[in-house]
């Protein structure tokens, strides 16, 4: 025994070390391990920036939910045709919801939220970090007022903090030329209570009509309440990212306490340069309606934003029930309306 | 040996051109369209055309769009604004939502087309887009009541 131990190579003179080729190759693993998770760092930090997305959406679905139960209607946003009533955004009315009663407290409905009262600007310029996305690159920007775009750059970036979620108020009429075999011509639409002329495929949150959870037939699981649409009032494409800037380039939507930032769906076309295309979301951010005066001789005085995320694939939405599903952005256009409509009757498959 | 590294570049060889082979879908690549929208002989701004392609193996993202100018003319996209349509024929639906004006502003109205031009089995134009890059310009869809 004892004899085979002194054999034993470390205690021979014959002493094994390592080769130089033995080295290069055990470094040559390293680096290679190192190059491999490189990039999976990157990949982990956009993951996480999109789980905290998906977190902040959660937090306004609950909150939609808590509104609900506290008035048994849905917070929609108002946009009242009369003269000397006021905008009101449904995301101002949800703001005890979302731990912010102080600022609901001092926000003056009696005004227009664009109004020069100095206690209404500082609210509606007060950045939300849960209405931003952590994967967007302009979060905590700020949004103008459109009526004092009298010249197309007349338009001043110096009121309304824009938030990232939206919540849904249906699809465009121009859909339907589209979408024949989804949509109907003739039923189905939804008509603005205080302006017949203004109808359309009505969406979780329409406006101007306080809809309750019932008025959603189509499932809550299955209807969509918040999209996530980020970049505004900025105009972005997904192909060739940001076109300008602003005021000369921009989408008319951003500002959370304007009802305008709701979303009307039209699709889009696939490289993002214009809308009423057969791409779901995700191509652009909305119209550019940088080049005119308000209100738009295209969209009137609608919001011109629409579903667009800057995560890669898809974005995340916020269902009916509370639940945040991430869609990818390759969801046939006529899933994705039938998703947004709330009493169309269609039956949705897998997406 | 030397034997084998060929057999070997050759082998990658065939397998790249295996995997890279297929080639374009014929809905790909697109030709220039230009026309235009009458309604009782005037010209029509801001009507949506859209045209159904006859070729039901045609994709259905694959729906070339236009909206037409002041003049009433318009250029079709499909991949991207204005740059054209694959060659086919085609069914073309056609409506018009123009602004109406209520009391907190214009929105987009109800359509103001006939109802059989808004849906491609009721419609009766059709387009027909020939393989040629110098374009193709449609004959003036006249629409009636």
């Amino acid at each position: 025994m004892k004899k085979q131990i002194l054999k034993s190579p470390l205690s021979s003179s014959h002493r094994s070390g390592f080769t130089l080729i033995e080295l290069l190759v055990v470094i040559a693993i390293i680096a290679i391990l190192i190059a491999l998770l490189l990039p999976a760092v990157q990949q982990a930090r956009e993951a996480a920036r999109r789980s905290q997305c998906k977190n902040s959406l959660k937090q306004m679905g609950v909150a939609v939910q808590t509104f609900e139960e506290s008035f048994k209607h849905l917070s929609t946003s108002n946009r009242p045709p009369a003269t000397g009533s006021k905008r009101l955004a449904g995301l101002v009315r949800l703001l005890p919801y979302l731990d912010q009663a102080p600022l609901y407290k001092n926000y003056n409905q009696s005004l227009q939220w664009s109004d020069t009262n100095a206690t209404q600007r500082s609210v509606v310029s007060t950045v939300l970090p849960t209405l931003l996305c952590p994967s967007n690159p302009q979060a905590g920007k700020l949004d103008g007022d459109p009526d004092s775009t009298t010249t197309p750059t007349g338009w001043a970036q110096t009121i309304a903090a824009a938030g990232d979620y939206s919540f849904s108020k249906g699809v465009d009429r121009g859909v339907q030329v589209l979408l024949p075999t989804v949509l109907s011509a003739t039923s189905g639409l939804f008509t603005d209570p205080t302006a017949p002329a203004n109808r359309y495929y009505g969406g979780m949150f329409v406006q101007n009509e306080d809809a309750k959870l019932r008025d959603v037939t189509d499932g809550l699981s299955t209807t969509i309440a918040i999209h996530e649409s980020a970049g505004r009032p900025y105009y972005y494409r997904k192909a060739a990212g940001q076109i300008g800037s602003v005021p000369t380039n921009r989408v008319n939507a951003g500002g959370w306490c304007r009802p305008a930032s709701d979303i009307l769906v039209t699709g889009q076309l696939p490289n993002g340069a214009g809308l009423f295309g057969t791409v779901a979301f995700n191509a652009t951010n909305g119209y550019d309606v940088g080049a005119e005066t308000y209100p738009s001789g295209a969209f009137g005085v609608q919001g011109t934003s629409q579903p667009f995320a800057f995560h890669s694939g898809g974005a995340n939405f916020c269902m009916g029930d509370g639940a945040v599903r991430f869609i990818n952005d390759k969801i046939a256009f006529g899933v994705f309306v039938s998703l947004v409509t709330r009493s169309n009757k269609e039956v949705v498959g897998e997406y | 040996m030397k034997h084998s590294w060929k057999l070997t570049t050759l082998l990658m060889a065939a397998s790249l051109s295996v995997g890279c082979g297929g080639g374009a879908k014929p809905w790909e690549t697109v030709y220039p369209v230009k026309g235009s929208v009458k309604f009782d002989g005037k010209p029509v701004i801001g009507a949506q055309v859209v045209l159904f392609p006859v070729d039901t193996k045609v994709p259905e993202e694959i729906r070339p769009t236009a909206t037409t100018g002041p003049d009433g003319t318009f250029e079709v996209g499909t991949h991207d604004a204005k740059d054209g349509a694959p060659a086919g024929e085609y069914k073309v639906a056609i409506v018009w939502h123009p602004l109406v004006p209520t009391e907190s502003g214009p929105v987009r109205g109800d359509n103001k087309l006939p109802p059989k031009y808004a849906a491609p089995n009721t419609s009766d134009l059709t387009a027909s887009v020939k393989p040629e890059a110098t374009g193709v310009t449609l004959t003036s869809f006249e629409l009636k009541k």
